[in-house]
This record gives C-alpha cells, sequence and structure tokens, in this order.
C-alpha cells in the first residue's frame, strides 16, 4: 500500500549543489513505519547517506529538512519543520527545530524532507514552487540580515511563499548559527553554518496541494480531543498568556535559573525580568504558528529602539540575562534583535558572553583581548557591543562567533567553566539544581540540550531536583517522549498538555500505520535515539564524551535551595546505557539494536 | 454496592435519589493554589453554585465554618470537606501567578473524619496520588487508609480522589494508572472516586467498571470554552460515570450558575450539549471576522478546506488570514472571510452564482461559463478560482461553518442577517 | 494449641472444624496492581466461588461493600488483609515500583468491626534490616491488637526480596515460619516450597500452615501438599483470569476435603 493519502505526500526531494542538479524519489513504506518522519526519516537518512567523518562544513555534509505525517493537517502545531545535518558545533548529529509556516507549505508543496548536499560556488537560493524546483542565483542577498532578507523574498516571490533563511553569520560559517523563518528560527548547533557552507542563502517555497488522511474521521476525533486537552491545560494558558518566561520564577525558586555563567542558581532581579513585566511592558500581541492553539511568540516593541522582537523567550531572558548578570529590558531586547538579525542563537551568544564575563571577573582577560570592552556582569552596554561584535564577526567577534569551548582554548584555565557539552552551549537550567538535567545535558546527543528529557518535567514538579535515583528512568521516559514529538513534527510545547496517548490517537489513524498502542510510538523513539547513539559512535564519540564541565561535577553550589549540590552523574549515566539496552561504554548491544530492528540498517 | 446505614444516608443527601447521580463543584482551591478571583469571590461565587442546583459543595474546613451556613436546608447541595493539604499547584503545574513556588511535592492529611462530621459533611474527599515516587504514594495510601478506617467508624463516606501525577507517568501508562488507582482506592476503602477523565470513552469506561463504585470526573484547569467541560461531561457520562467534580470550569466561569445548571441538564436532564448551548443557529446569519483578535494560526483556514475538499490546507479554504504587510511590525493578521454581500451574485451574467433559500451561496456548475467576475467583484478577494476556473465560494458549511467552529480565538464568528441580498 | 475458645471458634470458620483443613482464595492484589483479569467486576466473580471455598481474603473496602456476599453458612468466611505493600509490582505493571514499600491499611478493631473471621498481614523478607524490622514491629503490634478481640492473625509469609536467592529460599521460609511462631501469629500461609520443607514446617509449628500455590494446582499437585502435612492452601489471585475456574474451586475443595463436596 502506498503512503500517498496516508498523511504523507510520498516525495523525497533531493538537490545536489554542486550539480545543480534535482531529483525526487518516492519514501519507502517500511522506513517511515519505522522511523515516521522528522527527526526519525532525518535521522535514517543522515545514517544511511553520510559517510563517517564527513566534514561539516565540507559539501558532503548532508542538510535535511523534514516534516511529519501531522505536518500540514489541524492537529495541534503542524507547522514545524526539522533540520538536520552533521553539527559544526558539535561534530554530532544535529537536529533543531522551526515554527512558523514553512513547514506545513512545504508539505502543501508535496514534499515530506528535502536532502540538501554539495555546494554551490555562489550565492543560490532554492525556489520550490509546488513540482517545480529551481536554483536562482542570491547575489542581491549576500550579507543581508535575516529581517532584510525575508522582505526581499516577498517582495520578489509574493505574499504567499514562505521561506528559510539564514544571516551574515550563517555566511561566515559561525557555529552558532541558526536557520531563520519569518520570526522563528532553527537555532542550536549550528545549522546556519551548514547552510552557508553550500552557499544557500535562502529557500522559498510555496506549496497549494493539501494533505489527505488515511481515517478521516477517526483523525478528526483524535484531533479534536487534542485541541480540546490542550484548552484544558493551566500550563497551555500559561504559555499562552506570558510565554515561556512563565517558568522564571519557578525556575529560580528551584535555584535552578543559571546566573553568572552558570555559577549561582538564582538571580535576586528575577521579578523585574518575569513574563508578567514583560507583558505589562512590552509585548503587544501574541501570535501563532502554523496550526498552533497556544501563540507563545509575544511581538514585542522597544520605545528606544523603536523595533520589535518575538520575544525575549526563557531561554533568551536566561541566556542574555540572569546568564550575564543583566536585568536591562532594554539591553536583552537590543540584544534578542542584534541576534535575530544576523542569525545566531540567543542560548549559544548569552553563554559566550557570561563566560567572557567570567573571564573578566577571574582576571583571565583584559579589555585589550575584546577590543577595549570591558565586560563586567551586569552591563548591558557591554552585552549589546560584543553581540554587535558577533553578529558581524568583526574584531574579538571573529573569537568570539566561534562558541564558548573555542573561546575557551585561548583562555588558559577556563575549561572547568566553559559550560558546554560537546560544543554546544548550555541551556537555562542549572544541573547541580536538578540532577536530571545534568544527565540530559551530558547524554544528549546534539551536545547540551533542553529539549530532550527531564529539565521541565522535574522543575515543574516532575520529580525531586535533588534526588539522583529514578533520574536514568526519568530522563529515558522523557526523552523518548520528545523524540516522537520531533519526529511528527508537533511543538515540544504540546507536552503541557498531551501526552502520548493523544499524539498516538492522531497519528495511527492519519498514516493507517498498524500501531495498537502509545508504547509503539515510544519504540519508534527509542529506535531513533539509539540509531543517534550509532551515528555519533561512527564519528569518533564515546561514553567519555557524555560528560559535563567540571563546574556542574566538582564546583558545590554556593546558594539556593541546591546549596553545596554537585552533580553524581557517574552513577545516573550508567543506569541510563543499562535502561537504554547499551554496555558500559555506551555502546547499544548487538541485542537492543536487534529489538529496535535496527540491525538490518546498521 | 453495600454501604452502612450512615453512609448510605449521607450518601443519599449527594446522589440524586432517581437517577443516582450527583454534579458536584470543588471550591477548594484557596486552599492550595492563589488567592485568583474565584477564591476572593467565593462566597458569591457559592450562592450562585447553589442557585444552579449543584448536589455538593467540596469545600476546606475553614471554609465550612465560615461558610457552611450557605448549604443549609435539606434540598441544598452536600457538603463535602477536603481532608487533606498539597502543594502540587504551586510546583508549575496549575498555578496562575506563581508566587512562592514550592519545588518538592508535599501531601498531608489536615482534618480528622470527625471534624468533619462536625460542621455537617456528607463526605470527605482526599487525594490519592500515584506516580511521583514510591515513598510519596505509600505516605498517600497511609492516609488514605487512616481516613477509610475513621469514616467506617463514624458513618461517612470517603471520596477517594487519584491523580496520576509525576514525570514518570507518560501517554504511555497514564490511562492503566488511572485504571489501577481507582480500583486501588476501591480496595483500601473508598466509597465513591473524583477522578480524572482518561482523555476517551473507552479507558474512562473500563476505570468505571473496574473501580464498582461510583466515580465523579473531575474537570481540572479551565477552559476559555465551556463546551470543552460539557464535552468531558458527556464522554464521561457515556463511559458510565456516576457525575462530575468540577471547580475551576464552574468557579471561574463567567456565570458559575448557568454553568451548573448546564451541567445538571447534561448529568440529570437528559439534554445534549448542543441542546444546552443553543448552538443551532436560527435565521439566516453571516460570517464576522474580529481582525485584533487573530493570532494568525490558520486552524480557520485548514478546517474551510476539510470541510470542501479531500484533504487538509489552506489553498482551496474560502477564507483567508492574510500576513501583517511589510512594514506592520506588531503583526496585525488580516482574516478575509465572505460577508455575504452579494456583489458577486449581482456580478454573475449567468445567473450561475445565487444565495439560495436556506441563506448560502450556491454555484451552479451548468451554467457557470468561467468567467471570474464574481472572483473580480468580490471586495475582499475572498473568492479564489480553482484549476478548473471554477469559483472557490463559501457555502457557510451548509450553515455550520468550520472555520468558526475551530476559531476558539474569536476572530471568526457568525452575526445574523435580517435580510438576505437580493439580485438587483 | 493455645487458642482461647473466640480464637478457635473464628478460626474454625476458615479451617474446618471436622478436618482441620482449609481452601483460601487471595483477592487482595488488586489493591496493588488494580483489577486483575477475571476480577474486574468484584461481585461476579466472588459469587461464583463464595459457596466453594472456606475462606477469602479481602481487602477492606472489599468487605464493607460486599459484606452480604461473605460469611455465613456454607460461604467463605472473610479473611480481611491489613497490609499494603508495592512489592508485586515489577514490569508488568504500568508504574513498576523502584523501591519497595509496605504500611498497613486497617488495624484488627476496624477488621472485626467488618466482620473479619480473621485477619492478615505480610512478612515480607528479604529486603535488609530495616525493612524488616519495621514489618516485625508492625506485625507485632497486630498480634497484641488481635488477642483481645480474640481475632486470628494468619501471617503471610513472603519470600520475595532481593536477598532470598534459589539458595536460600528454602531456609528462608524456616526462618520466617519461627519468627512469627514466636511472634504470636496463629496461622502461617508459606510460600509453595519442596515437599520436605513444607513437612518439615509444618510438622514443626504448632499452629495450622497454610501453602501459598504460585499457580491453580491440579488436584494430584493439592494431595502431594496436604499430604505434607499443610491446613491447607491458599489460591492465587491468577485463579481468576481461568475460564473454568468456578468448577476447579469445587474439585480443589473436593480434593482438600477428602471427597466432601461443598
Amino acid at each position: 500500500m502506498s503512503l500517498t493519502n496516508r498523511g504523507y505526500m510520498n516525495k523525497l526531494l533531493k538537490i545536489d549543489l554542486t550539480r545543480q542538479s534535482v531529483l525526487s524519489e518516492k519514501l519507502d513504506e517500511n522506513v517511515m513505519q519505522h522511523f515516521l518522519g522528522g527527526k526519525g526519516l532525518g535521522t535514517y537518512l543522515l545514517y544511511r547517506g553520510l559517510k563517517a567523518h564527513t566534514a561539516p562544513l565540507s559539501p558532503d555534509n548532508m542538510l535535511i529538512l523534514a516534516v511529519g505525517p501531522l505536518t500540514g493537517t489541524n492537529a495541534p502545531t503542524s507547522g514545524r519543520f526539522c533540520v538536520m545535518c552533521k553539527s559544526p558545533a558539535t561534530g554530532t548529529i544535529s537536529d533543531a527545530y522551526c515554527g512558523g509556516f514553512f513547514g506545513s507549505t512545504l508539505k502543501y508543496a508535496g514534499y515530506d524532507a528535502i536532502v540538501i548536499s554539495g555546494a554551490a560556488s555562489s550565492p543560490i537560493k532554492i525556489i520550490i514552487d509546488n513540482d517545480n524546483v529551481s536554483l536562482e542565483d542570491a547575489s542581491e542577498l549576500s550579507g543581508e540580515k535575516v529581517q532584510q532578507t525575508n522582505i526581499a523574498l516577498r517582495k520578489k516571490y509574493g505574499e504567499d511563499i514562505q521561506s528559510v533563511v539564514i544571516g551574515p553569520a550563517g555566511e561566515r560559517l559561525s557555529p552558532i548559527s541558526g536557520m531563520f523563518s519569518g520570526v522563528r528560527t532553527a537555532g542550536r548547533g549550528g545549522v546556519g553554518a551548514v547552510m552557508g557552507s553550500k552557499k544557500l542563502k535562502a529557500i522559498v517555497v510555496r506549496g497549494s496541494k493539501g494533505v489527505v488522511v488515511a481515517d478521516r474521521e477517526q483523525f478528526e476525533e483524535a484531533v479534536w480531543i487534542a485541541h480540546r486537552a490542550l484548552r484544558m491545560s493551566s500550563q497551555i494558558k500559561r504559555l499562552k498568556d506570558i510565554g515561556t518566561a512563565n517558568i522564571i520564577k519557578l525556575v529560580n525558586a528551584a535555584g535552578a535559573l543559571p546566573t553568572r555563567n552558570f555559577q549561582l542558581g538564582q538571580f535576586d532581579r528575577t521579578d523585574d525580568l518575569s513574563g508578567e513585566i514583560w507583558r505589562q511592558k512590552y509585548w503587544k500581541k501574541d501570535i501563532a504558528c502554523f496550526g498552533c492553539p497556544i501563540a507563545c511568540s509575544k511581538i514585542a516593541f522597544s520605545e528606544k529602539y523603536r523595533t520589535t522582537i518575538d520575544g525575549p523567550d526563557y531561554e533568551t531572558i536566561f541566556a542574555l540575562g540572569t546568564n550575564c548578570g543583566v536585568y536591562d529590558h532594554e539591553a536583552i531586547f537590543y540584544g534578542n534583535y542584534l541576534c535575530d538579525a544576523y542569525g545566531v542563537d540567543t542560548i549559544s551568544v548569552g553563554n559566550i558572553i557570561g563566560f567572557v564575563m567570567e573571564l573578566f571577573q577571574r582576571g583571565l582577560a583584559t579589555r585589550d583581548d575584546f577590543d577595549g570592552i570591558e565586560a563586567r556582569w551586569g552591563d548591558g552596554d557591554a552585552l549589546v557591543r560584543l553581540i554587535e561584535k558577533i553578529g558581524k564577526g568583526e574584531g574579538v567577534g571573529e573569537l568570539l562567533q566561534q562558541g564558548v569551548r573555542a573561546i575557551s582554548q585561548h583562555f588558559p584555565g577556563s575549561e572547568d567553566f566553559a559550560m558546554q557539552v560537546k560544543g554546544l552551549e548550555m541551556p537555562g537550567y542549572l544541573p547541580r539544581a536538578a540532577k536530571g538535567i545534568g544527565l540530559s545535558y551530558a547524554i544528549s546527543e546534539r551536545g547540551a540540550c533542553h529539549l530532550r528529557g527531564s529539565p521541565l518535567s522535574e522543575i515543574l514538579g516532575g520529580a525531586e531536583p535533588l534526588t539522583t535515583s529514578g533520574k536514568a528512568a526519568l530522563f529515558k521516559s522523557n526523552q523518548l517522549d520528545s523524540t516522537v514529538v520531533n519526529t511528527l513534527i508537533l511543538c515540544y510545547f504540546v507536552k503541557f498538555g498531551l501526552t502520548l496517548k493523544e499524539i498516538f490517537q492522531m497519528v495511527t489513524p492519519a498514516t493507517g500505520f498498524d500501531f495498537q498502542h502509545p508504547r509503539d510510538l515510544e519504540h519508534i523513539g527509542e529506535r531513533i535515539i539509539t540509531l543517534c547513539r550509532m551515528f555519533n559512535l561512527r564519528e569518533g564519540f564515546s561514553n567519555k564524551d557524555d560528560v559535563l564541565p567540571k563546574r556542574s561535577l566538582a564546583e558545590p553550589l554556593p546558594s539556593g535551595p541546591a546549596k553545596g549540590q554537585v552533580v553524581d552523574l557517574d552513577t545516573m549515566r550508567a543506569e541510563y546505557y543499562q535502561l537504554m539496552g547499551w554496555d558500559e561504554q555506551g555502546v547499544p548491544k548487538p541485542e537492543t539494536l536487534d529489538g529496535l530492528g535496527l540491525s538490518e540498517i546498521l | 454496592m453495600e454501604m452502612t446505614s450512615g453512609k448510605r444516608a449521607r450518601f443519599n443527601r449527594l446522589f440524586n435519589p432517581v437517577d443516582g447521580r450527583a454534579v458536584c463543584v470543588a471550591a477548594d482551591h484557596g486552599w492550595m493554589s492563589d488567592p485568583t478571583p474565584n477564591v476572593v469571590e467565593l462566597e458569591r461565587i457559592l450562592k450562585q453554585v447553589v442557585e444552579g442546583g449543584a448536589d455538593g459543595i467540596l469545600i476546606s474546613f475553614g471554609t465550612a465554618l465560615r461558610l457552611g451556613h450557605i448549604l443549609r436546608g435539606k434540598n441544598s447541595p452536600a457538603m463535602l470537606i477536603r481532608a487533606d493539604w498539597m502543594n502540587m499547584p504551586r510546583l508549575g503545574g496549575s498555578n496562575v501567578s506563581n508566587v512562592l513556588p514550592a519545588v518538592n511535592f508535599k501531601k498531608i492529611a489536615t482534618s480528622f473524619a470527625t471534624d468533619a462530621l462536625l460542621v455537617g459533611a456528607s463526605a470527605i474527599t482526599i487525594y490519592y496520588f500515584i506516580g511521583y515516587g514510591d515513598e510519596f504514594e505509600r505516605i498517600n495510601l497511609e492516609q488514605a487508609a487512616l481516613f477509610a478506617r475513621q469514616c467506617r467508624q463514624v458513618g461517612l463516606p470517603l471520596i477517594i480522589e487519584p491523580m496520576a501525577v509525576g514525570g514518570m507517568v507518560t501517554g504511555v501508562n497514564i490511562a492503566e494508572i488511572l485504571i489501577a488507582s481507582g480500583r486501588i482506592a476501591a480496595e483500601i476503602g473508598a466509597d465513591a472516586l473524583k477522578i480524572p477523565y482518561t482523555g476517551d470513552v473507552k479507558t474512562f469506561k473500563t476505570l468505571v467498571e473496574q473501580a464498582g463504585i461510583p466515580v465523579l470526573v473531575l474537570g481540572g484547569a479551565k477552559s476559555d470554552v465551556p463546551r470543552d467541560a460539557l464535552e468531558l461531561v458527556d464522554e464521561a457520562l457515556q463511559a458510565g460515570a456516576a457525575g462530575t467534580v468540577f471547580g475551576r470550569n464552574v468557579t471561574k466561569a463567567k456565570d458559575p450558575r448557568k454553568m451548573v445548571a448546564d451541567i445538571c441538564a447534561l448529568v440529570h436532564g437528559g439534554k445534549t450539549i448542543s441542546n444546552i448551548l443553543n448552538e443551532k443557529r436560527d435565521g439566516f446569519f453571516r460570517l464576522k471576522t474580529i481582525p485584533e483578535n487573530c493570532i494568525g494560526c490558520r486552524l480557520c483556514q485548514i478546517a474551510c478546506e476539510r470541510s470542501h475538499e479531500k484533504g487538509y490546507g489552506q489553498n482551496k479554504s474560502r477564507l483567508q488570514i492574510k500576513f501583517p504587510e511589510i512594514g506592520d511590525e506588531l503583526c496585525n493578521f488580516k482574516p478575509v472571510v465572505c460577508t455575504l454581500c452579494g456583489k458577486c451574485v449581482k456580478a454573475c451574467q449567468p445567473n450561475a452564482l445565487t444565495i439560495s433559500a436556506t441563506g448560502h451561496l450556491t454555484l451552479d456548475r451548468e451554467k457557470c461559463t468561467n468567467c471570474s467576475d464574481c472572483a473580480i467583484a468580490c471586495p475582499f478577494d475572498v473568492i479564489l478560482i480553482d484549476d478548473e476556473g471554477f469559483p472557490i465560494i463559501c457555502d457557510l458549511c451548509q450553515g455550520d461553518p468550520q472555520c468558526v467552529k475551530w476559531c476558539k480565538q474569536n476572530a471568526v464568528v457568525t452575526v445574523p442577517l435580517k435580510k438576505l441580498p437580493g439580485r438587483l | 494449641m493455645n487458642f482461647d475458645v473466640g480464637k478457635a471458634v473464628r478460626m474454625s470458620d476458615i479451617i474446618d472444624a471436622a478436618d482441620g483443613r482449609g481452601l483460601i482464595i487471595d483477592t487482595t492484589l488488586s489493591s496493588v496492581v488494580g483489577a486483575l483479569p477475571g476480577l474486574e467486576d468484584f461481585a461476579t466473580a466472588i459469587v461464583k466461588i463464595n459457596q466453594s471455598c472456606d475462606g477469602l481474603i479481602i481487602n477492606p473496602g472489599q468487605a464493607e461493600h460486599h459484606a452480604s456476599l461473605l460469611g455465613g453458612k456454607h460461604r467463605a468466611a472473610p479473611i480481611i488483609r491489613l497490609d499494603w505493600t508495592n512489592a508485586y509490582r515489577d514490569e508488568t505493571f504500568c508504574l513498576p515500583a523502584t523501591e519497595v514499600k509496605r504500611l498497613m491499611i486497617s488495624n484488627a478493631e476496624d477488621a472485626f468491626s467488618l466482620g473479619a473471621s480473621a485477619v492478615v498481614a505480610s512478612f515480607l523478607m528479604g529486603y535488609g534490616d530495616d525493612f524488616e524490622a519495621t514489618n516485625i514491629q508492625d506485625l507485632s503490634f497486630l498480634a497484641r491488637e488481635c488477642y483481645p478481640l480474640s481475632l486470628p492473625l494468619w501471617i503471610d509469609i513472603r519470600t520475595v526480596g532481593e536477598k532470598v536467592s534459589e539458595i536460600n529460599f528454602e531456609e528462608s521460609i524456616k526462618l520466617g515460619a519461627s519468627f512469627m511462631q514466636e511472634l504470636g501469629a496463629d496461622g502461617l500461609i508459606i510460600p509453595q516450597c519442596l515437599l520436605a520443607t513444607c513437612r518439615y514446617v509444618c510438622e514443626w509449628m504448632q499452629i495450622p500452615v497454610l501453602v501459598r500455590l504460585k499457580q491453580t494446582p491440579t488436584a494430584e499437585q493439592l494431595s502431594e501438599i496436604m499430604h505434607s502435612g499443610a491446613a491447607g492452601a491458599v489460591l492465587p489471585e491468577s485463579l481468576f483470569a481461568l475460564s473454568d475456574y468456578p468448577q476447579q474451586v469445587n474439585e480443589l475443595y473436593f480434593e482438600i476435603h477428602q471427597g466432601r463436596r461443598a
């Protein structure tokens, strides 16, 4: 039975930019039943298609944009897409997600995924108008900021297109650069640089087809229930009212709000940075991504800068705010604006500047090292000036844009507080104050990541944050959950109102696959995570890379509810490997691979 | 199910003797959650709940002392006492303002069964949290068992409230956990359950059957759409529930009295939701947009296309959400809909496009010459032309416009239309 | 035998006065893992066997809600379980236990008012010193409580902890039996074990010993166990999953009571 009319468009678009060739092929039903779409499909394609040790910024790296079987339907948050490649920041397999309308439009154009390989010799853009795919010169957009690029594309190709673009940082191959669609970002892992390395400035898509599901009546019923469940969740309501920033006080109360480059877990001006205050002073409008009833995007307007941004969200407030000791709203606002304009990830940028500020604190750096900028805790002005440097890649920005790990190599003695795992800067939860977070940062296949597992569950009442017992199981369970969400692809935030049960109820009638229980989806999640692991092992990663910076492991937290705590990673990690059916070195056992049906693929 | 005479007598006050069902309202939020308006204005709200015809009201011991007098009179709602306290909402799960957030989950017993008797209670309610860890569950069961014993001694019914809470509770196991927890509570000594909906009729039916005691479904967080709560009640009743214990969906409702009365109409009155909400529109109507409510999610467009086409999409929808114009940095979306202005009908020379007697546009494809005059005449550019040259027109989904049904932002609504635009 | 007359009378509801034997069925695992197959509708399941066994182990909630199905002439006597543990929540349960817990869910007086002919609580062996000590403490208090009420106390010896292995299993049963007899139990339920162990324990104990079977036995298997000196058998909840369990219970009753029909 074909996959057409079962939530899939049954078409994979393969573009080789070196040869300037465009091919399309059908999906393999067996593969889709095992990997569903999104992250699953991307992982499969990368594992099969990418030679080990391919340089991330070489033409051989593959850049995959994928959607899932629910994309484009009325299932909640079904407009997203995922970007997968080998990351230039970490050298691992990497996945990043982006909201907005590009994902649904790509599906309406008739594709389940685009695989881009090779590299053009001069700036180029891909124009997908339903069945017509063309490559066009993009020299005129070279060096343009994100917003300007978007506007130029809209003017040229019309109001009904969607685009995904990179900013100047991506063109400069910065490993902290992202891909942008409208006001939304696939921020992490340096996917912008991979796009930049292919000299690809933009992908433009127009789609006018429809998505047909296998059993419409059942699907409709399930979708209705899913939307209702979201409406009946108070966490979703909080997201709707004040966005992701709603949790900042909770995280602070748990002593898990990274402050001053993760030295502390509480920030004394947290109330100033709460969502309520941003709502009162800056946020003018809530906007939703495609098919999303939540509308967590908050459009902020600054009188000072006479401009708007989408945000700041929780991660940006932590990164540019508490992590740098900054509580100046205008500085955070403008910092966020600059990150979006030049196309870099706010989490990484906030980590970089927090790290620089600590270099000053410890006397490891002087203003001469930073083009005359003296970066002290809480200095919003220095924050903005450093972000400008990073965005433009000028002066010391050339070094800073390489990420915390690279910078720390220039400052001996700073490795212990370079807050990164596998080269990816840490998101906004302090591992010492929530142990499962430590585990998830250490294990996550793309480096320190907050979207894999326990963080929110642990801080929002899922378990006692300071214990290590049971955290491996908690992380595993959460990780499989979010892998399924990332495979379909829905938004991480649906997890605040939906469970795998409601998702299972939608996927089964949409695809017509013979899933009997939500457990079957969890099993797919386990397969994908294990294949990601196999990818990283093939690249030479091992259990020795599943670590945390010394600060998290050996520096007792000086204050707050988690005072005196460090992360006892070894026990949790060993337990996790065991739960996953991996050996003590973190290598999946043959019987595990067999049980997941991976042996034949590998 | 058998009960001692004391328990039976007190349950008789709670469960309607004719249908054995009960509509209860939980109003104990001020005891564990934020002082939101529904807490501050509890007295006024409780009076409305009584007027609405509730069979039982769940309150804290202190509220019973202070406001218990509202429940005097043998036809007024039965008093249910919340006999324990916990901090779950302040863990970030369901709080509104996060004043003084909590980090570790705590639950304690606070009133004995005899205390509840003193204030005139007809039953007590205590939590049974499962999923947060083995020790936490043990504490919960220990307290539940203690109350079960006390309640048997004094002839007071015990309502146990199982809740599946914790990081290890997932979509894979939540229904199974709830089903098991209901039975566990019954084995320990619950006389009735107050329990969350499992999310579907089939599993909830299993839960009800395996519990073997009356099951009251709880409402959870308030939805902005009153229909949601009623749908939940309806589904729970289909599954065999004996009634409801709704809190925030009632106490935070615009009109708590009406909300209770609506639930009663479902539970006791045998009415349908459509009936209760008066969803059938009388007379002619048209669509109207309220652009400032629009968040740009396109659910209306998908619903529209799905209602008329084979698949899900947004390119053949009969209404459009225009992206904010370039330079409009405040992201004002512009929804455009067919307002039944009649200009297309007037422009249609071959008379293919008409407004039917039932009040919506219809196209006679035989007569249509594919001239697109209708689309040109449309002042909102809402009429698209399909691949064959026919106009794609809004037929108001033959009376049940899906865009309106799916737009929970109220950015697309219907307004009555006194007179249909006629052809000149 | 040191029974006072009250205990003797109540004990005879369970252990037949004529032949000193009894067939008991346990239903209480439902308080740990929810309804078990065949026991979804408690009353319907019980009605099918309550006239063909001597005693029914039952949780307090069910004892209260189904009082009319239990006790009285020619009907199973209620043996109320007073404790709870998550020890039986293995990987097949939706929320497997990670740390073993136990607690007393009721007391002798409560059970008495619920019409119990006897009460039962478990001695969970093999979980370490703290666990064992509090378990023994709870059971000792319970024994003292039961005494003035003349309410027989059965102790259910469960060798389920991680410290019990295949090697020390048989000896553990002997240790448990010794402790519980000393503690003041009026009757013991021991796990199904080697017939030799069973015989040893039954001969040694001066209180009746029932054997808790792992599965519903055949008449021959039961016969062997009875020949080793047991006063009877406890059938597990898995009984109710069998399609013909009412007949099987009838047969086993026939076997235990040496050719007498219920």
